[in-house]
């Protein structure tokens, strides 16, 4: 457009041309700003990205748009501005929508948005920190940080230590209880078999009764039998009665 | 001003936002390094685990000693059994003792 304009405006003299930079005065044509010189620098605005992304007034992507078609009559910028946000493009063809997050924001996602927006402490010293760096970071003291860290270090070490050392103790107990059930059980199965030896010798006893018990009856017949036989015998030849002596 | 941050001028700051983005990445190295010597310089992990490891080794003697407690109470129900018997044939002898004296008269 700047170029159609140059070859227009030949005829009248070139020297308009040179003070315009693309922008006709009576006609009130308006076109597209050729970029002028830039007078911030990155020292001073860092965060151009803002303005880029967001645009507080009115873009130039959006105001050139819009008005190509429409042939900006003075009443209705308002109106364009408008109806340009609502619609997109025309040379922008949707396939697909963007897929919105139905299941719920990541809880690690949740956390990051949640962090407020801060600025960062070395404002300008993108390009050249060198320079700037000794002046910030004797500002910044990072000895309690590094305090806290030994800390909380050996805070970590004094409860992990205890814990292992009660650990070691149960350990060494159960290996003692297993101690103690061996030697246990070796000393209860040899008083098991001597038990055992024990028991069936006594248990003879009620054999010895028994063969007692017969040896007294087979006694009583015998002394029977004998008086019987004593008494059957004439006077002469009996015996004398017979006495159960102790030897 | 906003009409001056055009696509062109856009281009300028895509390097400050790079080097932004660069400093930013180096700082969360930074935050992890520390976190992860505070972890390692403090033998938390080593020692737990090691006390972990013991405590697993004493499987086999805890299965020891289990066998061993179901071995002592076999023995103890053996036991009593004995004892049963030999109170009995204890006053079995008794009965025996009686008898031989009345053999004896």
């Amino acid at each position: 457009m700047g170029g159609e304009q140059s070859r227009e405006a030949g005829v009248m003299g070139v020297s308009r041309m040179d003070g315009m930079e693309g922008r006709s005065g009576p006609d009130a044509r308006p076109t597209s700003t050729s970029p002028r010189p830039s007078i911030c620098s990155d020292a001073d605005l860092p965060y151009i990205s803002y303005t880029v992304n967001r645009p507080i007034g009115d873009s130039p992507k959006h105001t050139s748009r819009g008005v190509r078609g429409l042939k900006g009559s003075g009443g209705s910028p308002r109106k364009t501005r408008r109806l340009v946000h609502q619609q997109r493009p025309q040379e922008v063809v949707v396939v697909r929508e963007a897929a919105a997050n139905a299941t719920g924001l990541d809880p690690e996602l949740a956390r990051l948005q949640s962090i407020p927006t801060f600025l960062p402490i070395m404002r300008g010293a993108l390009t050249a920190p060198s320079a700037r760096d000794p002046e910030v970071l004797e500002r910044l003291d990072a000895g309690a940080m590094t305090a806290l860290c030994r800390r909380y270090q050996a805070h970590l070490h004094a409860t992990a230590y205890i814990t292992s050392h009660h650990q070691d103790n149960i350990s060494s107990k159960i290996r003692e209880v297993d101690a103690t059930l061996t030697s246990l059980v070796s000393q209860l199965t040899e008083r098991q078999k001597s038990f055992a030896r024990h028991a069936e010798k006594l248990s003879q006893v009620t054999e010895v009764s028994h063969s007692l018990a017969r040896c007294h009856a087979s006694l009583n017949l015998i002394l029977e039998s004998l008086e019987t036989l004593n008494d059957s015998l004439p006077i002469q030849d009996r015996l004398e009665p017979f006495v159960w002596t102790t030897g | 001003m906003a009409s001056a941050s055009s696509t062109s001028a856009k281009n300028l700051f895509v390097d400050s936002k790079t080097r932004l983005a660069e400093r930013v990445q180096m700082n969360v190295n930074n935050m992890g390094s520390i976190c992860r010597q505070i972890n390692r310089g403090s033998q938390s992990c080593d020692m737990l685990t090691h006390s972990a490891r013991n405590m697993a080794l004493q499987e086999h003697a805890i299965q020891n000693s289990e066998d061993n407690f179901r071995k002592l109470n076999a023995l103890i129900t053996h036991l009593g059994y004995q004892q049963e018997s030999i109170q009995r044939s204890a006053h079995a002898l008794e009965n025996v003792k009686e008898q031989v004296r009345d053999m004896q008269r």
